[in-house]
């Protein structure tokens, strides 16, 4: 498959702000990735070095085989698409017209009848295609997400980079969002997600890389990352985590105790660091 | 499952329609174009038939294809004093009017598609060729020539007053280049273009630059200061046939390149970060945006002066009519920006005979109130 991003020793800074210290890890199509740490912790700035936002200070992003700043930009807009945290659009354009731009890369001189249709399709998927004659700026929060992750799936790319692409959603959609994934995971698409939530990731991930202080600390499936111990040690939150009463996956439940649910994090004192080298190569994905 | 595949229909459909209504819009102002072009040259002290002016002009066009065609009009008619005659109204119209116009149409379509473009590559509403300091660069350059009084005129031992006017434009024009690279050149940090810093880098420059004019004319001679007001108030007095070859190729220049940029300045209104993920290198975009704004817009200046807000009215009138996409925004705002451009001129050296009122004075005292509207038609059409 012509799908596979692979990050090698990222590391990038500004000033004395380390913001990714050392970040090595792969992804293939078929599996979704989630990214999850707390706040400040380098997830965004990860995604933007996997998307080539941003260029690493040392370490490369290899895209099927080749760096990433080898790819022109149009090239590189067929392979990859990003779901940024919050979209605005400067001018009145309609949703339809926003959801269409998704298909800039493809379209050579004017957009085709199939052009049209992919949009459509797209939209009706996130279930907006009833706002498509609304214009982008007066939607909500949520919509604008959903238009959004339309124009998004309309680029039709191998490669899916979002970045907390249910932050704004409803529980509905939130769910709604990720079974996309689960279906572009399916198709042979490899997905990247940052996500907040921990039971949306246990959920959908077929592996999850915890990211703390620049650092990705673990990574591997649902069970082996999302642990107490884990979650504790990087989240600085006492928490208990069951079996999912329908799913196979994990279910995290924060405990409170006497109004305090947060304690500092004490990374060298806890579980330590389960990323080893090897590890990180053998975690290949799950997926047949 | 049938009601969904009506709906897309549906939608396809109505994009389908979208080409012929544009193209029916360019039409219709196309005509306009041409309608108000005919009706700006027979205007004037002297005041000419429009089917003269037609007649004419046709004849001037077919003498310079070299066809071979019979004129209805008698050229060798004699010519009384005070009647009008064709042989002096046809100078008129050839030497007079048709450089006077059709410079106004080129200096209005230019700064509307400047406009334009920049308001899409930098990704704000408020941008305008005069304020990345096109327009005050070149006014400075040309104020800069009146008070040193520097003619080419002398270095070739020829005392003609166009050589004087030529030398002003030169100064104005390489001034305007430097100014919009100097802005460009201070709001680039770490190989990116900033765009708000670019607009307050530009602010800054203007209020250093309208200074500078300001102190010029406090230290002038009553006749500098004549040449002064016509730079920062703008006029097409003046203007001949050589100033029109001089403009044509920077204007043509920006309107055959800009409109293969259309889709990619829609996409720029996404963000830098974001038309990047659909492959448009923004960078690129921005740098081709502005240095076209800088060259035509400069030259503009150059022989007209400084002429305000139609750069940044322009783009907002047509987006209220068509929407933002900039397929179609460009090419309209060009020939709309020609047609205020010749009514503008045309009201400016007509209301007033025999005087004429600097056309920097009509577009601001049109363009700001056509701007208020706008802006409050806008919101409540978003509400």
């Amino acid at each position: 498959m012509l799908n596979h991003l692979d990050a090698q020793h990222l590391h990038y800074h500004i000033g004395k702000a380390t913001l990714v210290g050392d970040i090595s890890l792969q992804v293939n199509g078929g599996e979704i990735l989630a990214i999850v740490g707390p706040n400040g912790a380098g997830k965004t700035t990860l995604l933007k070095l996997l998307a080539g936002d941003l260029h690493p200070q040392s370490g490369q992003v290899l895209l099927n085989g080749h760096p990433l700043h080898h790819h022109k930009p149009l090239e590189l807009a067929r392979h990859r698409a990003v779901m940024p945290q919050q979209a605005s659009v400067s001018l009145d354009f309609t949703a339809y017209e926003v959801a269409l731009m998704g298909r800039h890369p493809h379209i050579r001189g004017s957009e085709t009848r199939e052009d049209h249709h992919i949009v459509e399709e797209a939209l009706h998927r996130t279930e907006v295609l009833h706002l498509r004659e609304q214009l982008y700026a007066t939607l909500s929060g949520g919509e604008k997400a959903r238009v959004t992750l339309a124009r998004v799936l309309a680029q039709q790319t191998p490669i899916l980079l979002l970045d907390e692409p249910t932050s704004t959603l409803d529980l509905r959609h939130q769910h709604m969002t990720m079974q996309i994934m689960r279906e572009r995971a399916k198709a042979g698409v490899a997905v990247v997600a940052v996500l907040h939530d921990l039971n949306l990731a246990a959920m959908y991930a077929d592996r999850i890389g915890m990211i703390h202080n620049g650092q990705l600390e673990f990574i591997g499936t649902p069970d082996e990352v999302l642990t107490a111990a884990n979650i504790h040690a990087v989240f600085g939150l006492a928490v208990e985590v069951l079996a999912h009463p329908t799913h196979q996956c994990p279910l995290i439940v924060p405990l409170a105790t006497n109004g305090h649910v947060a304690t500092p994090p004490e990374i060298g004192a806890s579980a330590g660091r389960k990323v080893l080298a090897d590890q990180r190569v053998t975690s290949a994905p799950h997926l047949g | 499952m049938i009601g969904k595949l009506a709906v897309w229909q549906a939608t396809t459909q109505r994009y389908s329609r979208l080409f012929p209504v544009r193209i029916a819009l360019l039409l219709v102002l196309l005509m306009i174009l041409v309608f108000i072009s005919l009706s700006a040259v027979s205007t004037g002290a002297v005041s000419i038939q429009r089917d003269v002016v037609f007649k004419v002009s046709i004849d001037a066009i077919a003498e310079k294809l070299h066809l071979d065609y019979d004129s209805s009009l008698d050229y060798t008619a004699r010519c009384l004093p005070g009647q009008s005659c064709v042989q002096r109204d046809a100078a008129l119209i050839r030497e007079i009017r048709w450089p006077r116009v059709i410079m106004a149409g080129l200096v209005g379509a230019s700064l509307a598609i400047a406009g334009t473009a920049l308001q899409g590559a930098l990704r704000n509403p408020l941008a305008d060729p005069g304020l990345i300091g096109a327009s005050s660069g070149a006014a400075v350059g040309a104020v800069t020539a009146i008070l040193l009084g520097v003619n080419i005129g002398d270095v070739l031992h020829s005392d003609a007053p166009a050589l004087a006017r030529l030398t002003q434009s030169l100064f104005a024009f390489a001034a305007a280049l430097i100014t919009t690279f100097g802005v460009f050149r201070l709001a680039r940090w770490q190989g990116r273009t900033d765009s708000t810093s670019l607009l307050l880098i530009g602010l800054a420059i203007n209020t250093m630059a309208s200074a500078y004019i300001g102190m010029a004319t406090f230290i002038s001679d009553i006749r500098e200061v004549n040449d002064i007001v016509f730079w920062t108030l703008g006029s097409f007095a003046e203007i001949f046939w050589r100033d029109v070859y001089v403009v044509v190729p920077f204007t043509v220049l920006s309107v055959v390149i800009l409109p293969f940029l259309a889709r990619q300045l829609n996409l720029m209104t996404l963000g830098e970060a974001e038309a990047q993920h659909l492959g448009v290198n923004a960078e690129r975009l921005r740098v081709i945006c502005v240095a076209l704004a800088a060259i035509t817009v400069g030259v503009s200046v150059a022989f007209a002066g400084i002429i305000g807000f139609v750069g940044l009215v322009v783009p907002h009138l047509i987006r209220f009519f068509t929407g933002p996409d900039h397929r179609i925004v460009l090419p309209a705002s060009v020939l709309t920006g020609a047609i205020l451009m010749i009514a503008a001129d045309l009201w400016a050296r007509t209301v007033a005979v025999p005087t004429e009122v600097p056309v920097g004075i009509v577009t601001a005292l049109f363009g700001g109130p056509v701007f208020l509207v706008l802006i409050i038609l806008s919101r409540r059409g978003r509400s």
